[in-house]
């Protein structure tokens, strides 16, 4: 029975998995280069409800149609856990070997850096496993300066101060006289304190695990309205960490490849 | 309107190199020349740049690899990697191929994506084409013999930035990390996904000519996608 458990735990961090895994992934997501265009309704859906309630949804509605993006969230779960086996049967030497040894360079300096990457892409997928089943979303509220309070949760309350139209600025003819975007200016109310926060088009405003953004705004200089998009996400503060420490230590590991190539640091 | 003079020189330049390095009799003008046809398509982006400012421009991937690939032969030239016969054609031919499609398919008849003024966006739209250029760039390595590529782990940086800044991008835009319902996104992540498969199968028991056919294979479906997105209706830039 031991025996058996250290073989599937064996089979489930090997190298030749990831390698089938990454080629089902690739060829999933090349055939649904070609099935999103129509689907883009029910794909942009993903934003306003639950993984799981979508799925359920979707495949039932559109059967056959949306079957890549099913397998490509169970083929990217799967590997997530290969991930993981592979970096906690590994890590574990490594790191021993770079302890006794007292060395940061050298090949197992590039190994530990490697599983550094694969810890950091697990921070990110479990990151975005919590935010599409878990987030709580408010996907189109509409505030008009002054009017009604929005009441997100127990504790949130957003209400619309003031809104200023922004005009195009840029050269070309065709968007002159356009208004391009909004500030516009939120009240939030959170436990006892107020706070003011200005909103722009391309900049969302992220308060704690709160993702407030703009979603559409009045192009009429008439009429002023915006109509935002909250999100609570709970995955948020682990794919930001995760892909910031996705991106350090691939920039590290890239620059250590270089190097050793180049022949920079090298002792005689 | 961007003009499109600076776009036929690139197009003559690399077709020049391309020529140059089929017959292999000269090393360094082959390289040359595709830098030089780099920097009219440098030129043409600026302008493009200028133009859209302060909004990203759209659909930029081919001309900004062309721009990235031809950047790199001088570099591989001084660093005494550059075989003309196989990075000559297989670059050379890349850009050309970039350059064609878009100077007869241009897709520059859209409105700026208002939401697309951030520094990520930017960077974005940067850090994209340079991972590609040097993810096709190490399948040319590949072909020449160095299964174990530098450029590979350099196009895995490149692609972790876009990453990085393509979700900071998409949160600030529409509030969400990743948004499946565009495929431009989906072609991203297709191509991301085929580094990380040529990466783990480098340390793969493959045999070296299945790794290289891999690897090609690879490189010629990035090419593919990017150029499927990047593809306008036939409106020769004369």
């Amino acid at each position: 029975m031991k025996g058996l458990v250290k073989k599937a735990i064996e089979q489930m961090a090997s190298l030749s998995l990831c390698t089938w895994l990454l080629a089902a992934i690739c060829t999933v997501l090349f055939l649904g280069l070609y099935h999103v265009k129509g689907n883009e309704m029910a794909l942009s859906s993903l934003g306003t409800m639950d993984l799981f309630e979508w799925l359920i949804r979707y495949e039932t509605i559109y059967p056959g149609k949306l079957w890549w993006f099913a397998s490509f969230v169970l083929f990217v779960f799967i590997l997530s856990i290969n991930t993981l086996f592979c970096t906690l049967r590994r890590i574990r030497p490594i790191l021993a070997t770079i302890l006794k040894a007292r060395e940061t360079k050298g090949p197992f300096f590039k190994r530990l850096l490697i599983h550094g990457i694969h810890l950091s892409f697990l921070m990110i997928t479990l990151g975005y496993f919590l935010s599409f089943t878990k987030s709580e979303i408010h996907p189109s509220i509409i505030l008009t300066p002054n009017g009604p309070s929005h009441k997100i949760d127990e504790d949130t309350i957003i209400s619309l101060m003031t809104l200023r139209k922004l005009f195009y600025k840029g050269h070309m003819e065709a968007m002159k006289g356009r208004i391009v975007g909004v500030d516009a200016t939120l009240n939030i109310h959170r436990g006892k304190t107020d706070t003011r926060h200005v909103l722009r088009s391309d900049d969302a405003l992220i308060i704690g695990n709160l993702i407030v953004s703009i979603r559409d705004f009045s192009k009429d200089p008439k009429r002023d309205w915006v109509k935002i998009y909250v999100r609570k996400d709970y995955g948020l503060w682990y794919y930001l960490s995760g892909s910031l420490a996705f991106v350090i230590i691939s920039i590290s590991f890239g620059g250590y490849g270089l190097m050793e190539k180049i022949g920079v640091g090298k002792t005689r | 309107m961007v003009c499109p003079i600076t776009l036929q020189i690139a197009a003559l330049l690399i077709a020049a190199g391309v020529v140059l390095s089929a017959l292999a009799c000269v090393q360094w003008p082959t390289a040359l020349l595709f830098f030089l046809g780099a920097l009219c398509m440098g030129l043409n982006i600026f302008e493009t740049y200028i133009d859209h400012w302060p909004y990203t421009p759209m659909y930029m991937n081919s001309r900004l690899i062309v721009l990235f690939l031809g950047t790199l032969c001088p570099v591989l030239s001084l660093c005494g990697k550059w075989d003309s016969k196989a990075h000559g054609l297989t670059i050379g031919l890349t850009m050309l191929l970039f350059t064609s499609a878009t100077l007869f398919f241009p897709k520059d008849y859209y409105m700026p994506n208002i939401r697309s003024a951030s520094i990520w966006s930017h960077l974005y739209s940067l850090a994209d084409p340079l991972g590609r250029a040097i993810f096709i760039a190490s399948a040319t390595d590949t072909v020449s013999g160095n299964t174990k590529s530098p450029l590979m782990e350099l196009a895995f940086t490149f692609f972790a930035i876009a990453i990085f800044s393509g979700m900071l991008f998409s949160i600030n835009g529409l509030g969400t990390p990743i948004s499946f319902h565009q495929p431009e996104v989906i072609g991203f992540m297709f191509i991301w996904f085929l580094c990380l498969l040529i990466s783990h199968a480098q340390w793969a028991r493959f045999r070296p000519s299945l790794f290289k056919a891999l690897n090609v294979s690879a490189a010629l479906l990035t090419i593919l996608v990017t150029i499927k997105f990047d593809l306008g209706v036939w409106r020769p830039l004369w």
